[in-house]
């Protein structure tokens, strides 16, 4: 241990870590405690994970699989349940904008990957949630050329219409709604990504068609019905409204009562 | 091509169902609660509203209701059971080992998570309450009712009721089970609205208010009423009936 890293230790502060560990999809998995030192209150939530799994390196143990990329809260890659809550502890933020000074020194963090039938475990913290994007696929989209940046100009939005659609945008499909939803469902990930579209004229013609096959492709996914429980809402790190939901049931109504 | 009736099967479709059968029987509440308050203007007017009840559209009207308000609650209730146990358990085989809340504006909480079985409790509860007071004369005496300058007889339901509310037990069950509602309907009524996609931003809010302020109103409502006929029984009791101080 080099010089730094003895001061480092001896400054930083010491966690118990319970995490799930399972070897592959389909495979048997648990919860193993780690301890891990040296961790300073600035460090975020990820660093923490690497600073244990170079330990876990050190001592020729396998590293714990956990998925993320931009870690500046924009991708939506990283995905971890804290303590029983998804991208833990700090509303509106990513797992990885999440920062260490949240966690009292010494104490004990359980991390857990998201559950749902829809999301298998690939590996220890990581889901596939490739089902998103085929809800995607399903609807997600406008069939036309809605034209390069200057026509934006020529179609004109009202300042509620594309507030409403700008809120629905800023979803980066992390899918902590799923993993948050005490019952697996996809509500506020697939509203959202109808009204975005829903509230802009270039989404009209689609419209009907689109919302009955988003709902459909989420229903055939094995997503679970939607309780209102809203605590989708307060773990999204984009703090996307349950009225995107309310405005999904309205339009689905409205697309198989008059197709 | 999705239809009205195939879209009823989808996930959407069972919050339609469930906030619509849910917001008819929060409809029939409210109109039981106000009709329950003839008990303190006495036997006479009680049972008269009865008999009006039991006579409107030719005796018919009170068998469309009671088949209407059957249905809903066939359909909520296996609605329910559907959502909140099979789905549920379906969606997510493999469950997290720690529970955790969100804070700040989740709704989810002791409510909102027990419906089902308050749900339950209530059905149980109907069930007794339809065998103890509408069903009451086919496994007890029942005494007939004369109403006044008249030759029309009826059962005297009134005295069913206040012969019930004077027995302790029962108006501790009733006290119970009228808390279990108003915790369904914190969570139930506001949820039937934004089910049914009739909410928004700006109006969700106040609609989860409102819920508080129904659900708080039937609840103490409905157990005001046991109550105050189990300490006033002398009065509910006497002939003329009613509560007189
Ligand atoms: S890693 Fe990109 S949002 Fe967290």
């Amino acid at each position: 241990m080099s010089k730094e890293e003895t001061v480092a230790k001896k400054q930083g502060s010491r966690y118990t870590v319970r995490v799930w560990r399972q070897a592959g999809k389909d495979k048997p998995g648990q919860l193993v405690d780690y301890q891990v030192d040296g961790i300073i209150p600035n460090m975020s939530f990820l660093e923490m994970l690497d600073v244990l799994n170079e330990q876990l390196t050190k001592e020729g143990k396998e590293a714990i699989a956990f998925d993320s990329d931009c870690r500046e809260g924009i991708c939506g890659m990283c995905s971890l349940v804290i303590d029983g809550v998804a991208h833990g502890p700090h509303s509106g933020c990513t797992t990885c904008a999440v920062r260490m000074r949240d966690f009292p020194s010494g104490s004990t963090i359980t991390i857990e990957p998201f559950r749902a039938k829809a999301f298998p475990v690939i590996k220890d913290l990581v889901v596939d949630r490739s089902a998103l994007d085929k809800i995607i696929a399903a609807g997600g989209y406008v069939s036309v050329n809605a034209g390069a940046a200057p026509d934006a100009n020529s179609i004109l939005v009202g300042k509620e219409s594309a507030d409403r659609a700008m809120d629905a945008a800023a979803c980066i499909g992390c899918g902590a709604c799923v993993a948050a939803c005490p019952n697996a469902s996809a509500s506020l990930f697939t509203s959202a990504k109808i009204t975005q579209l829903a509230s802009l004229p270039q989404g009209q013609p689609e419209r009907k068609k689109r919302v009955k096959a988003m709902v459909e492709e989420m229903d055939r996914l094995g997503f679970g019905d939607c309780s209102n429980h809203g605590e989708c809402e307060a773990v999204c790190p984009k703090e996307i409204g349950i009225n995107h939901i309310a405005q999904m049931r309205r339009d689905y109504l409205m697309a198989t009562l008059a197709p | 091509m999705t239809t009205f009736t195939g879209a009823l099967r989808s996930s959407l479709g069972k919050k339609y169902l469930m906030g619509f059968t849910g917001l008819v029987w929060v409809g029939f509440a409210i109109g039981h609660l106000i009709g329950n308050f003839l008990l303190f203007a006495g036997r006479e007017a009680f049972n008269g509203y009865a008999y009006f009840l039991e006579h409107l559209g030719h005796g018919m009207l009170i068998y469309v209701a009671e088949a209407f308000l059957a249905l809903t609650i066939l359909i909520h209730v296996a609605n329910g059971i559907n959502v909140a146990v099979l789905d549920k358990s379906a969606a997510r085989p493999v469950g997290y080992q720690v529970k955790g809340n969100a804070r700040g504006r989740t709704q989810k909480g002791l409510a909102s998570q027990t419906m089902i079985w308050t749900g339950l409790t209530i059905l149980g509860f109907l069930v007794l309450h339809l065998v103890t007071f509408k069903f009451a004369y086919l496994w007890e005496q029942v005494p007939d009712y004369k109403f006044e300058g008249t030759n029309i007889m009826t059962r005297d339901l009134y005295s069913v009721v206040v012969r019930r509310f004077s027995e302790g037990w029962y108006v501790g069950l009733y006290t119970a089970v009228m808390l279990l509602f108003g915790m369904h309907l914190k969570h139930g009524v506001w949820s039937a609205f934004q089910s049914l996609g009739l909410l928004n931003k700006k109006t969700t809010a106040p609609m989860i208010s409102l819920a508080w302020v129904v659900s708080i109103v039937l609840s103490l409502g409905f157990l005001f009423l046991p109550v105050t006929v189990f300490v006033m029984n002398e009065s509910f009791a006497s002939p003329a009936g009613g509560l007189h101080l």
